[in-house]
């Protein structure tokens, strides 16, 4: 059994002990409306705060507070415990009222964003690493421009080399566009690969066509095109495992900000209950 | 528009500012500078000797300082990394001759620790970091580097040197077994030319004491431009370092304890131990007879042992069975092993009387001091007390006599052109098939080890600091000498290695007897040789791959202490690790996340905090070197002349030549308009109080510090 196996059983086992705790406490509340909800009211205020300041322990990065993983592993374990909780909160239904349906949604997609991040952060990275070389994404743009400049060569090259225009036009036509800035982003993501497939097609057809003079020019311009597809590769990928982050704390400042608010409308008017 | 600024020059921060060219010429007078002026004036020819004696005066003035001690303060700690020698001017020193845990070092607090950063100061960096990328305090203007930290030509932790002073001396003299370097003598100098820990911990003896501190640019430069020095340092090598390396390698604890040696002590056949047991040759020395009080003791020499380098060895005395030898106290006892000591210049003397079984004394006294130490064993009476004690004095002359016939081999440079190339041009050490001549033990630098499938070489494995080899094959010959096996692999050296060679008879003598059985190598069996070294190459080592094994050798990541390794299946790119590391660093990371790849695992572009690094070879202040205490490399950015040598030096890339810039923004430019640089890398946070700031930041544990020296820290973490 590995290390991070055993982790993950333990915390899943707490985590399942936790839920099962909490729905037999809430079972025996004789008024399910009251008592219950005002615990798990602050349970879950506590909760969200808690989960907020991981982001604050991010910006203190040199500060000795404990590593970042351990970190987030508390932040996944206790965010899965909200749900259960906020679900328990609303006790079992849905939600009433404009800012509970506000609440209930941001805290939703708050949970779906940190899940999906969750699953993004454990799927993407391995994919990373099998395809192309290792590239740090601010750069994709300037590698991309690279080998842009370097197909526009080859294709005036082979004009000179082998008195055709062939290539140059099909450059011209099918590939100078593709090459010229990322593209694909959502191909990538999702691996459809429909766009690559068309390509591909066309080139080998395009092959099948051309004298054996222009053969090997053509060849570096496809290996350019297949590196061309592994940086966007990258970019894309790179991109949604940066870029879900930005959906993920906004929402999170909007539900601290509407739970705030919550919290003091359920006290003014609803006696502190 | 740019700050033109005068170039950093190699002294313009002389080691100490108040050194004066009349104090370096005082100096010459003194040994053993003395001593090499007049080599210099008799074996060269007046010009040359003019210049190197000038030389030698230029090296006094910018790379030595003068340092006066109070009685019982600390100079150098046992674990602290060297950077500088020390020479006794006047009064004298103590060496604690103990070993790490037992001597000072370990009770004494750190001397020169750097300043962490304490938890609210590692919160206001955050907001302190300077608004200006790279900014500097203009040239010349900045601190010098004040405090013996800097002067140490270790980060500069401003000028809170604080002597820590030894309580109780006398009490320390009793308890310790310590010894003497007076006026000339030098030390330190191991250390800070291997860049290695100190070996023990030296103290002052009187208030006072006045010594010269050498950084180790300058030692290094004198040791190159005067060869009589260089054997005077080479030879101590031998006398210093040799004994503690044995001492400290395991196959060596039990030497001297055989099942052979605890039946003649049984017997009390003590000749037979020391001729047979410890390898000790017959004496063919005269007797002697000395007067202790009013009795005279007859003395026959029965056995000794010539010490290395034509330095002192080893002399047992026999007691003569008189009845003035009989009534001898304890104390007179040591008085006459003191004397013996002193008056035959030997390293050990040993007495024990005839007949009176379990009874023995010995002095041991270090090389190159002034006086031998105090007594160091002394029992009367048997039991289980007396055989240990006994057996410590007998490990004590089988190792000296292991250490005497052990030869220093050296291989490959410390040189980026042969780190680049590839497994046929390493240097070999030892060929697979070859006679195992001797056990190999890896003093420093990298080894790789090799084996042969089918004409071709693969890696194997690699050895680090403190790893042997050939341990299973002289052993599987000398319990099977009618079925002998050859060397299973080639080892090649990746940069420098220092190696130690103990030949097989000595093995077979002292060590393999000593070595319980069920704690020696397993026996070979007869396999076809082409399945073992296939097995030998296909298996993982401990969940690493063996091609990932070959990856980090032939690229010489082995090199690296603590080499900043990155899992791609686990991290996201999310840079967390290069924000956290531009927050300690002026909002500048020291590293950049990209490298070399293999199997999934990046070795980034980190310093990694090498065994041996190349990049200190060249550095003419001083200002990178490494850290006193925990032996990180770091740059003391005010003596940093922006030469660039360590970034050339540095096979792995790993330090960054910056432009650097005044408060306002400005880069600094030299009259030529050249720009001012500065050499940057990861320092390892050793300023930040939690450790390494890039490893904690990381959220999915893909980054992790770790000492590739050895496959095991990395299979650990492979595994997790
Ligand atoms: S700078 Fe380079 S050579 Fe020096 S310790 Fe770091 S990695 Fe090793
Ligand atoms: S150890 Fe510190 S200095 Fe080195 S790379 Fe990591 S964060 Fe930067
Ligand atoms: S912090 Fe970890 S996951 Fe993020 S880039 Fe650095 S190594 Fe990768």
């Amino acid at each position: 059994m590995t290390r991070v196996f055993a982790r993950r059983l333990r915390n899943g086992s707490i985590l399942v002990a936790a839920i099962a705790g909490l729905l037999l406490w809430y079972g025996r509340q004789d008024d399910p409306l009251d008592q219950p909800q005002r615990v798990t009211g602050w349970l879950l205020v506590a909760l969200v705060a808690f989960l907020a300041l991981y982001s604050v322990r991010k910006k203190l990065a040199v500060v000795p507070l404990g590593s970042s993983a351990t970190w987030l592993q508390w932040h996944v374990y206790i965010g899965l415990f909200g749900i259960v909780l906020f679900v328990t909160h609303n006790g079992w239904h849905a939600p009433t009222g404009t800012l509970e349906s506000v609440l209930a949604v941001l805290f939703v997609l708050v949970t779906a964003s940190g899940l999906g991040g969750l699953h993004v952060s454990r799927r993407i990275p391995p994919r990373l690493a099998r395809r192309g070389e290792e590239v740090i994404y601010e750069r994709v743009p300037a590698f991309i421009h690279r080998l842009a400049g370097r197909a526009q060569e080859l294709a005036l090259e082979s004009v000179t080399k082998t008195r055709s225009r062939a290539i140059a036009d099909f450059h011209a036509a099918e590939l100078a566009g593709f090459l010229a800035r990322p593209t694909d982003r959502l191909e990538h993501i999702l691996g459809w690969g429909t766009a690559h497939r068309r390509r591909e097609h066309a080139m080998a057809e395009f092959r099948t066509c051309l004298g054996p003079e222009e053969t090997p020019v053509f060849d570096a311009l496809t290996d350019l095109v297949r590196r061309k597809e592994d940086l966007d590769f990258h970019r894309a990928n790179q991109g949604l495992l940066k870029y879900w982050f930005f959906v993920h704390v906004p929402l999170t400042h909007a539900l601290l900000l509407f739970t705030a608010a919550h919290v003091v409308v359920v006290h003014a008017f609803g006696g502190g209950r | 528009m740019p700050a033109v600024t005068p170039r950093p020059k190699r002294w313009d921060h002389p080691f100490d500012e108040s050194m004066s060219e009349e104090k370096a010429a005082d100096l010459l007078a003194l040994e053993p500078w003395k001593g090499l002026a007049a080599w210099a004036r008799e074996d060269l020819k007046p010009a040359p000797a003019e210049a190197r004696i000038k030389d030698l005066r230029r090296h006094l003035q910018n790379d030595a300082r003068l340092l006066t001690c109070a009685e019982g303060e600390i100079v150098l700690r046992v674990g602290d990394y060297g950077n500088s020698a020390f020479v006794v001017l006047s009064g004298s020193v103590r060496v604690v001759l103990e070993s790490a845990e037992r001597g000072l070092g370990a009770t004494v607090e750190r001397k020169f620790d750097l300043r962490r950063r304490g938890f609210f100061g590692s919160l206001a960096q955050i907001w302190s970091n300077r608004k200006i990328v790279e900014e500097r305090p203009p040239p010349r203007d900045g601190p010098a580097g004040g405090g013996r930290a800097a002067a140490e030509g270790g980060p500069s932790p401003g000028d809170d040197y604080v002597p820590i002073i030894l309580g109780d001396l006398p009490a320390v003299l009793d308890e310790r077994r310590t010894a003497r370097i007076t006026e000339g003598g030098i030390f330190g100098e191991i250390a800070a030319l291997g860049r290695t820990p100190r070996t023990a911990t030296i103290f002052a003896e009187g208030d006072g004491t006045r010594l010269l501190e050498i950084r180790w640019q300058g030692l290094r430069d004198i040791r190159r431009k005067f060869p009589p020095f260089k054997t005077y340092v080479d030879d101590r090598f031998r006398e210093r370092v040799l004994l503690q390396y044995l001492r400290a390698t395991p196959f060596f604890q039990h030497v001297g304890d055989t099942p052979e040696i605890r039946r003649w002590l049984e017997a009390g056949q003590v000749t037979e131990v020391l001729l047979d047991g410890v390898g000790l040759r017959a004496s063919d020395l005269e007797p002697t007879s000395m007067k202790l009080g009013p009795q005279t003791v007859e003395l026959v020499p029965i056995a000794r042992a010539r010490g290395w380098s034509g330095s002192a060895g080893i002399i047992v005395y026999r007691c003569d069975e008189s009845e003035a030898g009989a009534q001898l106290g304890l104390g007179a006892r040591a008085e006459m092993v003191r004397r013996l000591c002193a008056e035959t210049g030997r390293k050990a003397v040993v007495v024990y009387p005839h007949g009176k079984g379990r009874l023995w004394q010995w002095c041991l006294a270090e090389p190159d001091v002034a006086e031998p130490s105090d007594v160091y064993g002394c029992h009367e009476g048997g039991g289980a007390g007396a055989d240990e004690l006994i057996q410590r004095l007998l490990r004590e002359i089988a190792l000296q006599e292991i250490g005497r016939q052990t030869d220093f081999h050296s291989y490959g440079e410390v040189d980026k052109t042969q780190l680049a190339a590839g497994i046929d041009t390493d240097p070999v050490i030892v060929e697979q098939g070859h006679y195992p001549d001797g056990l190999l033990l890896v003093r420093a630098g990298a080894v790789r080890m090799s084996r042969r499938l089918n004409r071709l070489e693969r890696t194997v494995s690699y050895l680090g600091p403190g790893k042997s080899h050939g341990l299973a094959e002289i052993a599987h010959n000398w319990r099977h000498p009618d079925k002998p096996v050859n060397l299973q692999h080639t080892l090649r050296a990746r940069g420098y290695v220092d190696t130690l060679l103990i030949p097989t008879a000595v093995i077979a003598r002292f060590v393999l007897p000593s070595i319980p059985e069920d704690d020696l190598p397993p026996i070979f069996e007869p396999e076809e040789e082409a399945v073992l070294a296939s097995a030998d190459i296909h298996e993982s080592l401990g969940g690493v791959d063996r091609s990932m094994v070959e990856f980090l050798v032939d690229k010489a990541f082995v090199n690296g202490t603590a080499a900043m390794v990155i899992d791609l299946d686990r991290c996201t790119r999310c840079d967390d690790c290069v924000r956290a590391c531009a927050q300690g660093h002026d909002d500048n990371p020291r590293f950049i996340r990209h490298g070399p790849v293999h199997a999934g695992f990046m070795i980034a572009n980190a310093c990694m905090h090498c065994n041996d690094p190349m990049c200190m070879i060249g550095c003419p202040t001083g200002a990178i070197s490494r850290e006193m205490t925990t032996g990180q490399v770091a740059i003391n950015d005010p003596t940093c002349i922006g030469c660039a040598t360590c970034a050339t030096n540095c096979t792995y890339d790993n330090i960054r030549m910056v432009n650097t810039r005044s408060q306002k923004g400005a880069f600094y430019i030299d009259a030529q308009s050249m720009p001012h640089m500065k050499a940057t890398k990861c320092d390892l946070c050793v300023t930040q109080i939690g450790g390494p700031a890039c490893e904690r930041a990381c959220p999915h544990n893909a980054l992790k510090r770790i000492d590739l020296a050895n496959v095991d820290n990395l299979a650990g973490w492979v595994r997790r």
